[in-house]
C-alpha cells in the first residue's frame, strides 16, 4: 500500500513537471514568435510605406505626361510639362478633377529662382514674378510631389523664331480624400 | 514510525520536484538571455544603406533637360544641361559663348544651383548633405569628369539615383538624411 502511494506521488510529480515544462516551452516559443513576426511586419510597413510613396509620386509624375499638360512635339522632352498648355487649361479643370481623381494639382518653378507667389496669367510667370500655377483645387492635403522640366516657349531662341526653355520644376499632386 | 518516513520521503520528493522546476527555469532564463543578446546584435545598425531613389532619379531626369546659360558657340541657343554634360566629357577645355567660362565649372554650378534649390541642406532639415558626380565608366574603373558636394560626411542612410547617358557617362547624385 505504501509502495502504491509513493509510486503514485512519484508519478504525479513526473505529470507535474511535465505539465510545467511543456507550459514553459510554449510560453518561450509563443515570445520567439511574437519578436519575429513584430520584426517581419515592422519590414512590411516600412516597404508598403516606400511603395505607397512611389506610386504617390508616379501619379504626381503621370500629370506631366497627359495629353492636356503634356509637351507635344516628339523631338522635345517626352516628360515635360506644357506651361503654354497648363495657363490655357487653368480655368477648365473642373471635370479633370473626376477624371484624374485629384483633389489639388499646383505646378511649381524650382529654378530659375522667382517671387514665391501663384501665378494669375501667363506674363506674369513669364517675367518671373511668380512660381506658383494652382490648377485644380485650394487646399493641399497630404500632397506628393515629382520633379518635371517645365516648358515655356521663348519667342527669341532659334534666331526669333522661337523655342522652347525648360526650367526645374516640380508637381504637386494630392489624391482625391475618400 | 512508517508513518514518519512516508512523510519524509514525501518532503524529499517534494523537493526534489521543487529542484528541477527551479533548474528548468534557470535554464529557460539562459537561453532567454542568449536569445536577447543575439538580437541585439543582429538589431545593432550595419554598415550604411545605400537606396535607390525615385525622387532623386526624377531630379536627374528633369535637370537633364534644364536649359541654361552657356552656349556652345556664338550661333547655337542656349544649351541644355545634357548638352553641357557631353560636350565637357568630350573636351574639358571647351568654353561657354559669349563668357568663356569653362563648361565643366557651368555643369558644376548650374548643378549646384539646382541640387541647393530643390532640397533644404543644414543640420536640423531631414536632408543633411549630398554627392553629385558625372563619371565615364572604363573596362578598368569610373574616370570622375565632374564631383562635388557639401561639406557634410556621408550619414548611414543614402538615398541615391544615376542617370546613365550615352557614351559610358553616368550622371550619379547621393543625398544624405
Amino acid at each position: 500500500m505504501r509502495e502504491v502511494l509513493v509510486r503514485s506521488i512519484k508519478a504525479q510529480m513526473k505529470i507535474q513537471e511535465m505539465a510545467f515544462m511543456l507550459v514553459a516551452v510554449m510560453i518561450f516559443f509563443g515570445m520567439v514568435a511574437l519578436v519575429y513576426f513584430s520584426i517581419t511586419l515592422a519590414n512590411v510597413r516600412s516597404q508598403a510605406a516606400s511603395l505607397g510613396d512611389q506610386e504617390a509620386q508616379a501619379l504626381a509624375r503621370q500629370m506631366a505626361t497627359t495629353p492636356e499638360l503634356g509637351l507635344a512635339s516628339s523631338t522635345d522632352c517626352a516628360n515635360c510639362v506644357d506651361m503654354e498648355k497648363a495657363f490655357a487649361f487653368k480655368d477648365q479643370t473642373d471635370i479633370y478633377k473626376k477624371l484624374w481623381n485629384i483633389d489639388y494639382l499646383m505646378l511649381e518653378r524650382v529654378y530659375p529662382a522667382s517671387d514665391e507667389k501663384i501665378c494669375a496669367a501667363a506674363f506674369e510667370y513669364r517675367e518671373q514674378k511668380c512660381n506658383q500655377l494652382v490648377l485644380i483645387g485650394s487646399q493641399p492635403y497630404a500632397t506628393k510631389t515629382a520633379f518635371v522640366a517645365l516648358a515655356i516657349w521663348d519667342p527669341s531662341l532659334r534666331n526669333g523664331n522661337g523655342g522652347w526653355k525648360y526650367e526645374l520644376g516640380k508637381v504637386h499632386v494630392s489624391p482625391k480624400r475618400i | 514510525m512508517s508513518s514518519g518516513k512516508s512523510m519524509s520521503r514525501l518532503n524529499a520528493y517534494k523537493k526534489k520536484g521543487q529542484e528541477e522546476m527551479v533548474g528548468f527555469v534557470a535554464i529557460m532564463l539562459v537561453v532567454a538571455i542568449a536569445f536577447l543578446i543575439f538580437l541585439g546584435i543582429y538589431l545593432r545598425k550595419g554598415p550604411s544603406t545605400e537606396v535607390e531613389n525615385f525622387e532623386i532619379s526624377q531630379f536627374l531626369e528633369s535637370s537633364f533637360e534644364v536649359t541654361t546659360d552657356c552656349r556652345l558657340s556664338s550661333t547655337r541657343d542656349p544649351s541644355d544641361m545634357g548638352e553641357l554634360i557631353r560636350s565637357c566629357s568630350a573636351n574639358s577645355a571647351n568654353t561657354c559663348y559669349p563668357s568663356g567660362k569653362e563648361v565643366c565649372d557651368e555643369v558644376k554650378e548650374s548643378m549646384m544651383v539646382l541640387i541647393e534649390s530643390s532640397w533644404n541642406f543644414n543640420e536640423t532639415s531631414p536632408e543633411k548633405g549630398y554627392l553629385f558626380a558625372v563619371k565615364r565608366e572604363t573596362n578598368l574603373s569610373d574616370q570622375g569628369i565632374v564631383s562635388f558636394g557639401s561639406s557634410t560626411p556621408p550619414t548611414s542612410n543614402i538615398r541615391s539615383a544615376e542617370k546613365p547617358l550615352p557614351g559610358g557617362i553616368i550622371m550619379y547624385l547621393e543625398i544624405y538624411s
